[in-house]
């Protein structure tokens, strides 16, 4: 490069006269209310929302979340969400449900549901006995545009066994037996309004005659029921009490938010006696090991080991571990407990509180081979296995 | 609510209480770098609502991060990677959606002119313009932000040489652009 001369002056002189001066004061403001909804990632804590994971996991929400980085970067899209094909599926024959999908048990209502799942028939007051694999319902609540949640808000299988994640707190994933009564209970208080009948998707809708919504973000509540044979999927505005100034309001979304609000707290939903003991914390006995590795990347440096640190459970080279996620810098596979505290082992400080890895773990290496980092998530396995690697991979 | 402090030793603090999830404490920190990052990032996107989106990407990215952060003291190199890599992004985002960008408002960019210091400042703006999104990132960092080369280096994450070459090639697209005008001007001079 030549000296500094005139022409240098003249172009960092134009820079400097063209630059605004201040940020608009509603960035600021902007700013501070999304910090306030971005849980922080944290090395072996829970605060773990936005997970790559679960983009792996969740194709439908995945592209949700597109579709809603339209209307975050509004004018992404030609035509705001909610016109025309973003209307409620046409398959879907859902009975509207206003006052939520959380009503009072109706033996009846719940034995005319073809698509609900039947609790045992023997219901006592003893664990349930079905499938402790068999999932009945399973949450995933995802908001904002970042990368989804890693790990279902709730799992309820057909055992009884009932697996929450508080999305908001630091709690670790906790589990809790119902009983055959408990589960007949919670089965017919979930089922019962017809919400999961059959697949169905609700996105808002706008009215007629608004002006284009400003700048939002979304929530997707994805409910997969009857062992994966049903999902049904719900949009809407996030962090905003003024959805319905711009969109329709729909009974079923409304329904599917509530609950989604409601299932935060599943002990809250039936009584004591419908437990046939006190809450644990979850510990998986398989952990998905999803490795996003980027080579030659611009990806900013935080100062983290070398990836050749890590004890692998495997012999081959990072970017070829396991299977191929969605695009070519992903690999996903799962490994033992063990296998996951030995890398958790060499990734903390040693003075470090060890995490039990009972909640999703995440780490960020730096990776001296390729040129680039290596991001490392470890999620325990639900019960019936989920998050898997297949489906988008 | 943090006070805020201007210094290291305030924004270590400052740093420090983010690190651990203190929210006021990041909106300190970032109330006092966003007006430098908003004017990066439209000199770089030459777009300011781009701009915003990008700055508030990079913001949100660096809160969510920031634990895992171990040298505090790299916070502003860090942050200004942050901020080129949402660039890059919008950029991206831009090229795919160009009927959907609204450029700098025409009085920041001077009133067109075909001669004299007006018209060369008008030539310039075009000619920053048809930079690529690279080298519009090194002339920024170098020329407003005031960065040398190993700095250029860090914040683009690249490396030494190629900040070198990426600069000086830059540049001398931006002086060929002056140079056409300026004998384009005299031309149009000696026709009258």
């Amino acid at each position: 490069m030549s000296t500094r001369d005139g022409f240098d002056d003249l172009v960092a002189a134009r820079l400097r006269d063209t630059a605004p001066q201040e940020a608009p004061a509603h960035l600021m403001d902007s700013l501070i209310n999304r910090v306030s909804s971005t849980p922080q990632r944290r090395r072996g804590a829970l605060g773990w929302l936005n997970s790559p994971v679960a983009r792996l996991a969740v194709a439908a929400a995945v592209l949700a979340a597109a579709v809603v980085a339209g209307i975050q970067f509004g004018g992404l899209f030609d035509r705001p969400i909610g016109a025309e094909e973003s209307s409620p599926s046409p398959s879907a024959s859902i009975q509207p449900s206003p006052s939520a999908s959380i009503q009072p048990s109706s033996p009846e209502a719940s034995a005319s549901a073809a698509t609900t799942p039947q609790p045992s028939a023997e219901a006592s007051a003893t664990p349930g006995a079905g499938d402790p694999s068999e999932l009945l319902l399973r949450l995933e609540t995802i908001c904002d545009v970042s990368p989804p949640q890693s790990i279902p808000r709730i799992s309820l299988m057909a055992d009884g066994t009932v697996v929450w994640h508080s999305n908001a707190s630091e709690l670790p994933i906790q589990t809790r037996q119902l009983t055959a009564d408990g589960l007949a209970e919670m089965t017919d208080d979930l089922f019962t309004g017809g919400l999961f009948d059959e697949s169905a998707t609700y996105e808002p809708v706008q009215r007629p005659g608004t002006p284009e919504p400003p700048g939002h973000g979304a929530c997707f509540h994805t409910y997969t029921a009857d062992d994966g044979a049903v999902v049904v999927g719900s949009t809407s505005w996030f962090g905003e009490p003024e959805e319905s100034t711009y969109y329709e309001p729909a009974p079923e979304r409304k329904a599917l938010d509530e609950l989604a609000s409601a299932l935060l707290d599943p002990e809250s939903l039936v009584a004591d006696a419908a437990w046939a003991g006190p809450a644990s914390t979850y510990e998986g006995t398989e952990y998905q090991l999803l490795l996003h590795a980027v080579r030659d990347s611009d990806v900013p440096s935080t100062g983290s080991p070398d990836a050749s640190e890590v004890p692998w459970p495997f012999d081959s080279p990072l970017d070829e571990f396991g299977e191929p996620g969605f695009d070519e810098t992903y690999r996903c596979g799962n490994i033992s407990r063990d296998e996951a505290m030995a890398i958790v082992d060499a990734l903390i400080k040693p003075d470090a509180e060890h995490p039990v890895l009972t909640a999703p773990y995440y780490f960020s290496l730096q990776w001296a081979e390729g040129n680039g980092s290596v991001e490392v998530n470890l999620v325990p396995l639900m019960p019936d296995g989920y998050p898997g690697c297949a489906g988008p991979l | 609510m943090w006070p805020v402090w201007e210094g290291r030793v305030a924004d270590a603090s400052l740093i420090a209480a983010a690190v651990s999830g203190d929210g006021d404490a990041f909106a300190a920190l970032a109330s006092i770098r966003i007006d430098r990052l908003y004017a990066t990032a439209t000199l770089m996107l030459r777009d300011r609502t781009r701009a915003e989106d990008a700055v508030q990407e990079a913001l949100v990215r660096a809160w969510r991060d920031l634990p895992a952060l171990r040298e505090h003291e790299r916070f502003d190199a860090w942050l200004r990677r942050l901020l080129v890599r949402a660039c890059y992004d919008e950029a991206r985002r831009t090229r795919r959606h160009r009927g959907n960008v609204t450029l700098l408002p025409h009085h920041d960019r001077g009133v067109p002119d075909s001669s004299g210091e007006l018209g060369e400042r008008d030539e310039l703006d075009a000619a920053l313009e048809r930079l690529s999104t690279d080298h519009r990132a090194i002339v920024v960092h170098h020329y407003y932000l005031g960065l040398s080369l190993p700095e250029l280096a860090d914040a683009l994450d690249i490396p030494l040489g190629t900040a070198k070459s990426r600069l000086h090639y830059a540049r001398r697209a931006l002086r060929d652009s002056l140079t056409t005008s300026r004998g384009r001007s005299r031309s149009e001079g000696d026709v009258a």
